[in-house]
């Protein structure tokens, strides 16, 4: 350790150089972030380049261990600034790399398998949140009725040829499955006994009929209103206004007299076809109008076997089949597929 | 009821700027719907197809139809009179008549014409009768069916030496038959005869079912020289029992049960009778039989305006008396008077469907037409939308719920067979409810469970190439009688609607689960969904209706049935019993489980199905809503896991209630999840191992480990002495 052990102020400065431009090249092709920390331990760490120069500093005079302190810091600051900046590039080029992956976005997504309410429901939902809307409550009654309640009290004696209009299941003598929803209304007069009643219901009912546009059982929705002074022209409003909400705002209702043995007067409800809105055309068979309800004012014996007194309270009542309105609706032409429960026709809705 | 437009045109005055169409029109816009208007060539004329209302029996006949078109179009009716050429002795010494009968047969009038060359009709006649759907038969006949539907009366004619005589003369005799009586009808049919049965009989035996049908041996053929013609008023029940006694339905039986006018009976007869005449060369005998012992009085009736108004929602004012009485005159409804605010109106005995002040007010309303009367929106009454609060929204959850979870709702009938349904039957449950006139026996048995149509719904599915099937549907069932509901009792409503409902009936929810379950992508492969998946799916359910809090509820248990569904493999199966929170009684939700083999089986289906059955009524009573929320923890949860070598027998849910019950660690769990269970060769025999991961927290500060350690440990000290069971 002779000659080496006096290093002259140009060797070291010579040294610092070439750590610059060691580290420089170095740098420029590293490739990862190890390889520049490996440039980093080895110029700037405790055991590398930078620290063993900084070691020989002591033996120059203050003077040159000044400027050669001055030069070396240069040096470190340069390699640090070059290291910082290969972090920098390494970092850009990876996310680079990140970035330039595609994916095929046009592969199916992985879909929850959700169902879905059947259409019928989805009508009656309608319809019902129309009348909740009016101002009716949602009662409900017997599948399984008397006789006197699905007819007497709706003024259908027996041997009336009305009774010829519904083709009747019988479980029992005297007892039937109902033919329709109105002897809910009698046993709500009954059971309630206190005017105002708005109140709608919703239900199965029964014909001994089947064909693909009759079902032996289908569901039915009935609106009652019994109140002082109910008369024709408030059944008018309602009714237009049911319509426009569960059809559209351009739906006009025309009335035609008609018979049901519990209303007086009674009407057959059109409504103008939603298609070609009055104009004519297939689905209304060209008339321009599609039969929708049955409504009429409820017959004073119904009040009777109801009992309330005809000269005190008057009230109106409508149908609707739901059925009817969900094959309208859906353009449904079998009724039958309601009742398959065919996947292929419940998941289109 | 087929009119013909032409034949109608000979009773009232049709507008000539109206097509026919628009004559269909306006009888649709009047009550009287007409569903065809179709073209005659050959007759060059139009048949419109009406439908009319029971309550109509006016307007089954020509002048009908036209008396009602003279009163929509305020335009002419021409009344038909009846003029008739008598010759040769009087019908006395020939025939007599006598009723029996006397409620069934309020008139009986009959004609006798000698001399009759029965034949063909002439062919205008013919056509007539073919283009409204009645056959020709001969010119007798005919006659008999063109009056019918001119007028709506019915009449027969009877060959009138083929009648048994008594003393030279014919006996008509309208009775009732005796027991063992037949007769053979004009269909070929021979009929028993009941006492209820009212007969029209000649001396001896009966010749016709009175009002529905003639009798075989007493017809008009080309044998035929004189004929007895009967025109006549029965009760309009009798004749329909009678009709539906025997299954007949006729045009006669048709007209009679709706009620006929007992006063058109004399000249329809008269007119048919003298038609007869000029078109069988024969002679109209002097005078007529006509017995009426009481006849039917037109009703008079009070009509109070102020009423119209009500009714209507028309103004009082805005009522133009004089037009409604003209109007109302065209239908033959005279005003006879008045008597304070009320105008009384005579109503012809034609029209049986007007007996009340409504009924008027409802014929008024139809001819000033529903059109005119104004609509007004009554709701300022009360102007609160109903409140459905609780009332249903239960069921929309529900629905909700299972369809987020693959589910799609289904619709079946509620009755089905005899077979399907005793697969899913207890033997302590009651009979079915039987439809005693089904349209089949498949479709004859009301249903006390929803699953046999959910499981006829899978094969369907299953059939058509579905490889996972999942359904539910909401419905009611059937239960036996009701003890209150023997026979209706209107006393019992007080509170509740069906209180005196004839059956049990209880609203089911209930649902199957078949095959692949699950999200399907292009890397993920879907599974046969088994009972945890299909339990996965309950749970879900009753969280959404707040009946349970979650995996760690200990309001909702499964438990093994220890009386298994028949319908419900044993080993895989549960019945689900909540514990509402103020209650200490547990309620019985319904069931969950593998349908048994055996049913599978039956139904043809060659992989497991899973299903439950929950009562709606539980479920609306259980569900919650609008529970108050729990402060967020303000303090940091740990968690920690264990894995437990058990005892094969016992259940996750022993241990589960185990360690939720532990004194010490009870206050600080949030949450415990089983993430593991294992049984196999790594283990002894006879055991498994459960692996349970546990959150804890404080309220009040945050837990320390040496805390948590030691609450941990005598945990499973506790699960040891308990349970036997060791930390793996």
């Amino acid at each position: 350790m002779h000659d080496d052990d006096l290093v002259k102020p140009s060797r070291v400065k010579k040294d610092l150089e070439k750590l610059r431009l060691e580290a420089e090249s170095l740098l420029k092709v590293a490739a990862s972030r190890d390889e520049v920390e490996a440039v980093r331990v080895q110029s700037l760490g405790k055991k590398g380049s930078i620290s063993q120069i900084l070691k020989l500093m002591g033996q120059f005079p203050a003077e040159e261990r000044k400027e050669l302190g001055k030069l070396a810091n240069e040096a470190r600051d340069f390699v640090e600034d070059l290291i910082a900046k290969s972090f920098a590039r390494l970092e850009k080029k990876a996310r680079q790399k990140i970035l330039s992956g595609q994916i095929d976005v046009t592969l199916p997504g992985r879909m929850p398998e959700s169902g879905s309410k059947h259409p019928l429901t989805l009508t009656s939902e309608k319809i019902l949140n129309v009348l909740r809307n009016l101002g009716f409550d949602l009662v409900q009654g017997p599948e399984i009725e008397h006789d006197f309640y699905n007819f007497e009290a709706l003024n259908v004696p027996s041997d009336h040829p009305a009774r010829e209009m519904q083709d009747t299941f019988y479980v029992d003598k005297d007892v039937v499955l109902r033919t329709q929803t109105s002897p809910v209304q009698i046993r709500t007069m009954l059971s309630l006994k206190e005017i105002p009643i708005r109140v709608a219901t919703m239900g199965r009912v029964y014909r001994r009929d089947q064909d693909a546009t009759h079902s032996p059982i289908f569901h039915q929705i009935e609106g009652l209103f019994v109140d002082k002074l109910v008369t024709f022209a408030d059944l008018k409003g309602t009714l237009i206004t049911f319509v426009e909400k569960v059809f559209s705002k351009k739906a006009r209702i025309r009335m035609r007299p008609s018979y049901f043995p519990f209303t007086e007067p009674s009407a057959e409800v059109d409504m103008s076809c939603f298609q070609c809105d009055g104009a004519g055309c297939r689905l209304c068979k060209g008339t321009g109008y599609i039969e929708i309800l049955g409504a009429g004012m409820v017959d004073p014996e119904v009040f009777k076997s109801a009992g309330f007194d005809p000269e005190k309270v008057s009230g109106f009542a409508f149908g609707i089949g739901v059925e009817r309105v969900a094959m309208l609706k859906y353009g449904i032409s079998d009724i039958r597929h309601f009742y398959d429960n065919d996947l292929r026709f419940l998941s289109q809705f | 009821m087929l009119i013909s437009y032409k034949w109608l045109s000979e009773f009232v005055e049709l507008p000539a700027v109206l097509s026919a169409q628009e004559i269909a029109d306006q009888l649709t816009m009047g009550g009287l719907e007409v569903e065809h208007c179709t073209e005659s060539l050959a007759l060059e004329d139009k048949i419109f197809e009406v439908n009319i209302t029971p309550n109509r029996p006016d307007a089954l006949s020509h002048i009908g139809i036209a008396r009602e078109l003279a009163a929509l179009l305020q335009t002419r009716f021409y009344a038909p009179h009846s003029t008739i050429k008598e010759s040769g002795g009087p019908i006395n010494d020939v025939a007599q008549v006598s009723i029996h009968a006397k409620n069934a047969c309020l008139r009986y009038a009959c004609r006798v014409i000698d001399g009759v060359l029965v034949k063909e009709s002439p062919e205008d006649m013919r056509m007539r009768l073919i283009a409204l759907a009645i056959r020709p038969v001969n010119n007798i006949v005919d006659i008999t069916n063109l009056i019918l539907l001119e007028r709506g009366q019915p009449l027969h004619a009877f060959d009138l030496n083929t009648l048994q005589k008594d003393r030279h003369r014919a006996v008509i005799n309208v009775r009732h038959a005796s027991i063992g009586e037949t007769l053979t009808t004009l269909d070929g049919k021979e009929r028993k005869l009941t006492p209820e049965d009212v007969v029209i009989a000649d001396a001896e035996y009966p010749i016709a079912l009175a009002g529905v049908m003639g009798g075989k041996d007493t017809e008009v053929t080309e044998k035929t020289t004189s004929v007895l013609l009967e025109a006549a008023y029965f009760d309009p029940s009798t004749i329909r029992k009678q009709a539906r006694r025997h299954g007949l339905s006729t045009e006669a039986s048709y007209r009679f049960e709706r009620g006929t006018d007992p006063n058109m009976v004399l000249s329809a007869l008269d007119r048919a009778a003298d038609l007869i005449a000029q078109h069988s060369g024969g002679r109209v005998r002097r005078e007529a039989i006509d017995i009426y012992p009481k006849p039917v009085l037109p009703l008079e009736i009070y009509v109070r305006k102020q009423k119209i108004a009500d009714v209507s929602g028309l103004l009082e004012a805005d009522l133009d008396e004089a037009k409604i009485r003209a109007r109302f005159l065209l239908l033959g409804i005279e005003t006879v008077g008045r008597r304070g605010d009320a105008l009384i109106f005579r109503v012809p005995t034609f029209r049986p469907d007007l007996t009340r002040e409504i009924d008027l007010i409802e014929e008024a309303m139809r001819l000033i037409g529903l059109d005119k009367v104004p609509s007004r929106l009554s709701f300022s009454r009360r102007l609160l939308a109903a409140d459905y609060a609780g009332s249903d929204k239960y069921v929309d959850r529900a629905r909700q719920s299972l369809i987020a979870s693959g589910f799609f709702e289904a619709i079946n009938f509620s009755f089905g067979s005899l077979s399907d349904y005793n697969l899913f039957k207890a033997k302590e449950s009651p009979d079915f409810i039987q439809v005693t006139n089904p349209l089949g026996e498949e479709l004859s048995m009301m249903r006390q469970s929803l699953l046999p149509g959910l499981l006829k719904n899978v094969v369907l599915n299953m059939r058509k190439g579905a490889l996972g099937v999942h359904l539910f549907e909401i419905g009611n069932v059937f239960l036996g009688q009701n003890s209150y509901g023997k026979a209706p009792n209107t006393s019992l409503l007080q509170g509740k609607a069906d209180q005196d409902a004839w059956a049990i009936e209880q609203s089911r929810l209930s649902g199957v689960s078949f095959g692949a379950l699950g999200v399907r992508s292009f890397d993920t492969k879907q599974k046969n969904g088994d009972f945890y998946d299909l339990k996965g799916v309950l749970e879900a359910l009753l969280v959404h209706l707040k009946i349970s809090s979650g995996c760690m509820s200990d309001q909702v248990h499964f438990v093994h049935a220890k009386e298994p569904s028949v319908f419900l493999h044993p080993g895989v199966c549960a019945e689900i019993w909540v514990k509402p929170k103020k209650s200490k009684v547990d309620i019985l939700l319904g069931v969950i489980g593998e349908i048994h083999p055996d049913v599978q089986a039956a139904f043809g289906l060659d992989k497991p199905v899973y299903a439950f059955e929950l009562s709606m009524d539980q479920l609306a009573t259980l569900t919650k809503e609008d529970e108050q929320v729990k402060p967020l923890p303000k303090f940091p949860e740990i968690t920690r896991d264990l894995a437990l070598l058990l005892d094969e027998d016992i259940t996750a849910g022993q241990l589960q209630k185990e360690i939720l019950g532990d004194k010490a660690l009870k206050p600080f769990i949030s949450d415990l999840r089983i993430f593991d269970v294992y049984k196999g060769p790594k283990i002894e025999k006879g055991k498994k191992s459960i692996a349970v991961s546990l959150t804890l927290r404080a309220l009040d500060r945050t837990l320390t480990d040496d805390e948590i350690a030691g609450a941990m440990q005598a945990m499973v000290e506790n699960l040891q002495k308990n349970l036997r069971a060791l930390v793996r």
